[in-house]
């Protein structure tokens, strides 16, 4: 169950966009998208939708191909923003909530509630045109999760936003999440699909570099990052085995270690010199990953 | 099927119910029934008024002569002996000179019909002078009889002679109404498909509905505001037509339908209909190529040649529909919808070519509607770059 996307490419004239992709998201499952400009993402989402053929590969949502009988569950926030600039927000919202198949009356009914809930509620009758780049932005989340899909594929959700808005946005997703939608978005930004996400897939030039649980991803990255925060001097460390990386800013030491076993060594070698306000070992962070994945290619 | 029906209704409502539309039909109602009344308007600015009497002052034998012929141009007008509208006639030999004097301006109606006795009663004085008896002057006036014969039966022979006003009139009306609608709709087909696609909001659009549902249902809906127009034109002209007294005027025309006339107009709604069609379809998929609104002008600039062609080539050839010109244009499609309607007024025109005219048509919608939803699947997802890079791309894939 769920959605499953088996070996799909998608090859422009001669360009390959999307290369041999496969993945899996569970119903009710936050999904991230994670990869830089013309990663393949928004084709990617499109092959979803049907609104691109795949030149090869499935894609089923509950074992059935999606086509035109079952967009009604899906909703679809592009990233290329836009609505009809001179209708009304009433007017754009409620038809695209009756292309999903709601009626008039339950389209406006639900409106009312997601503009109240974003603070805008006074934008109702406002044509489309006249509201500010953000209002329009929450405008088209209301109209893509009106008719309470099952499946909401979000392309970039919370770029041009401003973080109080970024956080009315989140909260909102996650409500939906909570009442069982399966959600499936992008963005460039690695603390949302770290706050948000259980599961990501990084794409980059149309290949799929990693993709998995959030948790087994970075416990199976063997690199950890090592905290030190003392007055001592510690600059030896530089040079101490098992270390990659050493940065250091203010009393805090950044180091950038092989493999956790080098912490032992190092935490018993500074702890005879003397008293350490904080030592810490964590995992690499989302963005440290995708960077390591993407950037040093 | 629901999908379509409610894109169809919401897109006809909101034409419908636009500034723009209720304000172009009212404007043409409005222009309509100031057509019908020109003549009221006319006299509205006219101080003329019709004289009742007149006063004659000539020497008795004219004035007797001008009293006897006078009922035969004017009823209205009567002689007597104290009026205060004065004619005096002067004679000097063979030659009449005359002088009016009246109290308001004289209508054109009563000028006409004084100068016309005055003329007759010249005319009269003259022939008794020559002792020319009138049977001879009936004779002088008779015109010659020229019968026309050509060798090649199949000429074009139907001049100006053979076809009958009211069908010419129809034409006329038909032709103008066709224009204008197809220039005027197809913009709005045109702008509609580009404003989607420019303002992006398709890509919301096409993840509930097909692409092809959608452009046929708002194809469709602006087919149906355009049918909604021209039947509130044409009610909106019959009211004008039966409540102002134009028609006394046009009765004075020998407006009279022919045989075929009630055929000429059914063929005239039948092609006005595929034209529509052809010509909006043709729109919707010069609309897709835009992916900015500032290109929108250049892109329908080929159906605006189209639809300007054929006009032209109808309303030049109204009183010469056998032409070589118009039998040819007739079979281009985006002329046919113009042209061959006009070959109806022509006699030798047969059913058969109307019917090869009506399956050109309908070929070609077929065949431009299945272009038009191709490159719409293609075209709509596709906003960068101007028209011919877009048009590249479509084809490329």
């Amino acid at each position: 169950m769920g959605l499953s996307i088996n070996n799909l490419t998608m090859v422009f004239n001669e360009h390959t966009a999307v290369d041999d992709i496969s993945l899996h998201v569970e119903e009710g499952e936050m999904y991230g998208f994670l990869g830089g400009n013309g990663a393949g993402k928004t084709t990617t989402f499109r092959m979803i939708l049907n609104l691109l053929k795949p030149t090869k590969g499935t894609i089923t949502w509950n074992d059935t191909h999606i086509n035109y009988d079952v967009t009604d569950m899906i909703g679809y926030l592009p990233e290329d923003r836009g609505l009809h600039p001179k209708l009304t927000v009433q007017e754009q919202v409620t038809y695209l909530g009756r292309l999903k198949g709601m009626s008039q009356k339950d389209a406006l009914e639900a409106l009312k509630y997601w503009l109240d809930r974003f603070d805008v509620s006074e934008n109702l009758n406002k044509k489309i045109g006249s509201l500010s780049k953000g209002n329009q932005q929450k405008i088209q989340l209301i109209a893509s999760i009106i008719h309470n899909p099952k499946l909401i594929i979000l392309d970039e959700p919370f770029s041009g936003l401003d973080p109080v808005n970024v956080e009315l946005l989140k909260e909102a997703v996650l409500e939906l999440n909570k009442n069982g939608a399966t959600i499936i978005f992008s963005s460039h930004r690695m603390e949302h699909v770290e706050e948000l996400c259980e599961s990501i897939c990084i794409l980059n030039k149309g290949k799929q570099v990693l993709s998995g649980k959030i948790s087994d991803i970075k416990r199976s990255y063997k690199e950890k990052r090592m905290t030190i925060t003392g007055e001592h001097d510690l600059a030896f460390l530089e040079n101490a085995p098992g270390v990659l990386e050493y940065t250091k800013k203010n009393d805090t030491v950044t180091l950038k270690i092989a493999e956790e076993s080098y912490a032992k060594d190092i935490y018993e070698t500074i702890s005879s010199i003397g008293y350490f306000k904080k030592i810490s070992v964590e995992d690499p962070t989302l963005n440290e990953i995708f960077i390591e994945k993407v950037g040093r290619k | 099927m629901n999908k379509f029906f409610m894109i169809l209704g919401s897109a006809y409502k909101q034409k419908v119910k636009s500034k723009a539309f209720i304000f172009t039909t009212l404007i043409t109602v409005a222009i309509i029934f100031l057509g019908f009344n020109f003549n009221v308007i006319i006299d509205m600015f006219n101080k003329s008024e019709e004289i009742e009497t007149i006063t004659v002052e000539a020497e008795p034998e004219l004035k007797e002569g001008f009293e006897m012929l006078l009922p035969n141009h004017s009823e209205t007008i009567k002689v007597t002996d104290d009026s205060t509208n004065i004619l005096t006639i002067e004679r000097d030999k063979n030659t009449l000179t005359s002088l009016i004097n009246t109290e308001v301006e004289l209508s054109s109606d009563d000028k006409n019909a004084i100068q016309n006795t005055l003329d007759q009663l010249h005319q009269t004085l003259v022939m008794q002078e020559n002792n020319i008896n009138p049977e001879a002057i009936a004779e002088l006036n008779t015109k010659t009889d020229l019968t026309e014969k050509t060798a090649d039966e199949d000429a074009p022979k139907s001049g100006f002679d053979d076809i009958n006003p009211a069908n010419m009139v129809i034409m006329y009306i038909t032709l103008m109404l066709m224009f204008f609608i197809i220039i005027g709709y197809a913009g709005q087909v045109a702008n509609d498909i580009a404003q989607e696609k420019s303002s992006r909001v398709i890509e919301m659009i096409v993840s509930s509905v097909s692409p092809t549902t959608h452009l046929v249902a708002k194809v469709s809906a602006i087919i149906l505001s355009a049918l909604t127009q021209i039947l509130v034109l044409l009610i909106g002209g019959y009211i004008a037509f039966k409540t102002s007294n134009i028609n006394e005027a046009v009765q004075k025309f020998d407006l009279e339908f022919s045989d075929n006339t009630v055929s000429i107009i059914i063929i005239c709604i039948i092609y006005m209909l595929l034209g529509l069609l052809l010509y909006l379809s043709l729109a919707a998929m010069l609309g897709s190529f835009v992916s900015r609104m500032e290109d929108l002008q250049q892109s329908i600039m080929p159906l605006t040649f189209l639809s300007i062609g054929g006009f032209y080539i109808a309303m030049f050839s109204i009183a010469t529909p056998g032409t070589i010109l118009v039998k040819l244009s007739s079979y281009f499609p985006f002329f046919t919808p113009y042209v061959m309607p006009l070959r109806l007024i022509d006699p030798d025109t047969s059913l058969t070519e109307q019917f090869i005219g009506i399956i050109i048509m309908i070929i070609s919608i077929v065949l431009i509607i299945w272009l038009t939803t191709y490159i719409y699947k293609r075209s709509i997802l596709l906003t960068e770059g101007g028209m011919i890079k877009s048009i590249k791309k479509i084809f490329k894939k």
